[in-house]
């Protein structure tokens, strides 16, 4: 195959992957679909990145860059017959300035990697997704993570201040810079968020956010899933924002504890973890706010870590809880809309209702704090007729998430999963204006075709006439 | 030079409309911080002011582009809150400030204004209304539009509606003036400015009375209650030099060199302003060539005795390319500001 050849003689023999085992391996990421690789490619450098896009471009071949693949949206998931550009090689973290506190990271570089080998500087990466052991910063910012620490400091966005990227002609370009407000439109805005439909990032100058002096961990137990809820708008209400408010619900907690065996109470209700961080004195006051306030809610237990290896402890219930599904059914289905703060108790009801009505088994673990749900559905797909329900259930989630003015994600993306959802948001002409912004990037769709974006999307000319 | 003050959406479309029917330029303005060039329309915001839906309890705020930064203050006072806005003149309007995408001294603890747009309305100019974002504090459905629409200057519409992010506003404010302005940012955990000016080092620390406290009793120097942020620069010619934050002092140096009336430098953030009675061309360009050089910009936001011979901003970016198909494609008859972006896009 010619397209294979020239990849292969850019790359070597090595770097260019085209057995059925390798095609079948990254044929997937870690949502539900599979999908059609032509070959996936292990470059090294920009230059070879630019050199294979402009190759495949020769050939038609569409280009779909991938990092960890543990994006859950199909973002990685090549859907007409592509070339997988595995960016994991692309690892330096390099020229890390501590007067700006930023430094340049690969793609391929893992979120938890990167504020591990910052440690000794006493600096991290913001952003924490749950799967921050094996995600890369390239998907980070092809998604726009988030993670539970993106309450007090935002997601993806607000940590990369440039980007280098390469274009869909396979030119090398810079978005944003190590200088502020860059003059011209902020393109790194768009670029990051974009699931690869825009280009393809290279480099990341990441903003590196200063590790607090003091850090206190709270578990408290609720009798109700309102309780806890209540007691995080109450919170936010009163002026503080912790750096992480994430609740769970009751089968949560029990699938966790029976996993992590990290004494999560399983019989409350409801559990809320809090975190708060700054200086001792305003971490302790903090506390004394959370405290108060759960007890007004009628909380069960206030529990506090008291040293690293309890918070850690705390957190891994927290950030196993999808893998702790796994004992209870083979297969899962996880959401990510994001509702008005206020409106979290009314959607959460709703969303129980929707999963007694359909009868599947659901847990909930979310970010309370910003509004960001995760309903999780444990299944088991061989089970006749159990996927259409899951999907039917799926889709009127969603419907009730967006009838409060909430959308359809906080942290995953669109990817494919949620593309054909997009209409529930946004009219014909809110979807063309983002088709403009993506054909001024990449008029031939080659990049990461058919992501994000509904079909027919790009529907009106320039008279506002439909096309 | 006419002026037109819409008080509706559908205003503003029609007036885009017929702007392109005529081949007319237009010229979106809020509170008129930035310059009318001549044989444009200008369309005002004035009659475009208010709150459209405030909730406090999800700390957000949906407001029209003509509300002046005193009446948003104002309505956030009521309940302790603050959209992070700059410390500029309380005349200037929301609409302004999103649209040169303006952030104010708090930047190097809240981060860039851009990352409080959580939502926007945008008349494009080709005449259709989209909505990007929503009330949420957190979303990644689809393109982020309302960043990019941030600090596009009008380029690529007129902004109809721009929802915010809030803050709950600090309990307490510090200033506190200090000798080693590097070191003492580095001191403490959570600055919430660290400026140099003509009259010294001043670090700035906010939020609980705790956390306060306590950041400020680890700095030596004289301090005040509340956060004194410089006046702002009304002089005849105001630039901002931006270079990557380790560049800072050096930009002071140079500033202090050529003569600056008064300059103020956010540490850790990269940010110069200058302010000059008078200054020949030839130090501007020297200034500018120095920050393009080190990967930074120099912008003119007056202009002054200079006049026109010296452009508002330096060098195209790099992405011009992709600015300008952009640009074509939200407005296909260059009505909306035409020129007004670096690379006369």
């Amino acid at each position: 195959m010619p397209l294979i050849d020239d990849l292969t003689t850019l790359l070597s023999e090595d770097r260019v992957l085209h057995h059925p085992l390798d095609l079948f391996v990254f044929s997937k990421d870690a949502g539900v679909g599979r999908g059609d690789v032509v070959a996936a490619i292990l470059p090294e450098t920009s230059q070879e990145v630019a050199a294979a896009v402009r190759i495949a471009r020769r050939y038609g071949t569409p280009i779909v860059p991938r990092g960890a693949g543990t994006g859950l949206a199909g973002g990685a998931v090549p859907v007409e017959p592509g070339l997988l550009v595995v960016l994991t090689r692309l690892n330096q973290i390099h020229d890390v300035d501590q007067v700006a506190r930023t430094a340049w990271v690969g793609p391929g570089v893992i979120n938890l990697d990167l504020s591990k080998e910052l440690e000794p500087l006493g600096l991290h990466f913001a952003p924490d997704p749950s799967s921050q052991q094996a995600c890369t910063i390239g998907g980070n910012v092809g998604t726009n993570a988030g993670g539970p620490h993106c309450l007090a400091d935002g997601t993806t966005v607000a940590h990369i201040l440039a980007a280098e990227l390469v274009t869909a002609e396979g030119d090398i370009v810079m978005v944003g810079s190590e200088a502020p407000d860059q003059p011209g439109l902020d393109l790194r805005a768009v670029v990051v968020g974009s699931e690869g439909t825009l280009g393809i990032v290279t480099s990341v100058l990441v903003r590196l956010t200063k590790n607090a002096p003091d850090v206190a961990t709270l578990l408290v137990g609720f009798p109700t899933i309102e309780s806890a809820a209540a007691t995080v708008s109450d919170v936010i209400a009163s002026g503080l924002i912790p750096a992480a408010l994430e609740i769970m619900d009751q089968p949560m907690v029990e699938a966790v504890e029976h996993f992590v065996h990290a004494g999560y109470p399983t019989d409350a209700g409801a559990v809320l973890l809090a975190e708060v961080t700054g200086t001792p004195a305003a971490v302790a006051s903090g506390v004394e706010v959370i405290q108060s306030i759960s007890r007004s809610h009628l909380a069960t237990e206030v529990r506090a870590a008291t040293d690293a290896s309890e918070r850690t402890l705390l957190w891994k219930g927290r950030k196993a809880a999808f893998g702790a599904v796994a004992q209870t059914a083979p297969d899962y289905y996880l959401h990510d809309t994001v509702v008005p703060r206020t409106e979290l108790v009314d959607v959460m009801t709703k969303i129980y209702d929707i999963g007694a009505r359909h009868d599947i088994l659901m847990m909930n673990v979310f970010h309370a704090g910003d509004g960001n749900l995760h309903p999780l559905v444990a299944f088991d797909a061989r089970e006749p007729g159990m996927l259409d329900r899951v999907q039917a259930a799926a889709r009127e989630m969603v419907e009730v998430s967006i009838e409060v003015g909430g959308s359809l994600s906080g942290e995953h993306g669109i990817g494919l999963e949620k593309r054909d959802l997009m209409h529930l948001v946004f009219s014909d002409i809110d979807l063309d204006a983002q088709a403009r912004v993506r054909e001024a990037f990449d008029d031939a769709g080659m990049m990461n075709p058919s992501k994000v974006l509904p079909e027919g999307s790009r529907c009106f000319d320039a008279n506002g006439v439909r096309l | 030079m006419s002026r037109v003050a819409p008080t509706s959406v559908a205003e503003v479309t029609s007036l885009i409309e017929e702007a392109r029917g005529a081949h007319r330029p237009l010229w979106f303005s809020g509170s008129g911080t930035t310059p009318v060039p001549d044989g444009h329309t200008v369309i005002g915001t004035e009659n475009l002011t208010g709150v459209v839906d405030y909730r406090p309890d999800d700390l957000t705020i949906v407001v029209q582009p003509g509300t002046t930064l005193a009446e948003l203050a104002e309505t956030l006072g009521v309940h302790r809150h603050t959209a992070v806005l700059p410390e500029t003149a309380p005349t200037r309007t929301v609409g302004g400030v999103i649209a040169a995408g303006a952030s104010g001294y708090c930047r190097h603890r809240y981060g860039p204004t851009r990352d409080r747009v959580i939502g926007v309305t945008l008349v494009a100019g080709y005449g259709e209304v989209v909505h990007a974002g929503g009330q949420l504090v957190k979303n990644v459905t689809g393109y982020d539009i309302p960043r990019l629409v941030t600090g596009s200057h009008g380029a690529l519409g007129f902004i109809a509606e721009i929802y915010l992010k809030l803050w709950p506003s600090p309990e307490k404010g510090t200033t506190i003036a200090v000798s080693d302005i590097a070191q003492a940012r580095d001191t403490i955990y959570q600055p919430t400015a660290a400026l140099e000016t003509e009259n010294g080092g001043f670090v700035y620390i906010s939020g609980s009375l705790a956390s306060v406290n306590a950041q400020a009793d680890s700095l030596e120097g004289s301090a005040w209650d509340g956060l004194l942020w410089p006046d702002p620069l009304e002089e005849n010619i105001v630039a901002a030099i931006n270079v990557p934050p380790r560049f800072v002092p050096d930009a002071v140096n140079r500033v202090r060199d050529v003569g600056a009336s008064r300059f103020v430098a956010q540490h850790g953030v990269g940010v110069v302003d200058v302010g000059w009675s008078d200054i020949d061309a030839g130090h501007i360009s020297e200034l500018r060539s120095w920050a393009e050089a080190n990967g930074g910009s120099l912008a003119l936001h007056r202009r002054g005795s200079l006049g026109d011979g010296v452009p508002r901003w330096g060098l195209a970016p790099g992405t011009a390319a992709i600015q300008r198909r952009l640009k074509h494609l939200f407005d296909p008859d260059g009505v909306c500001n035409p020129g007004v972006l670096a690379g006369n896009v």
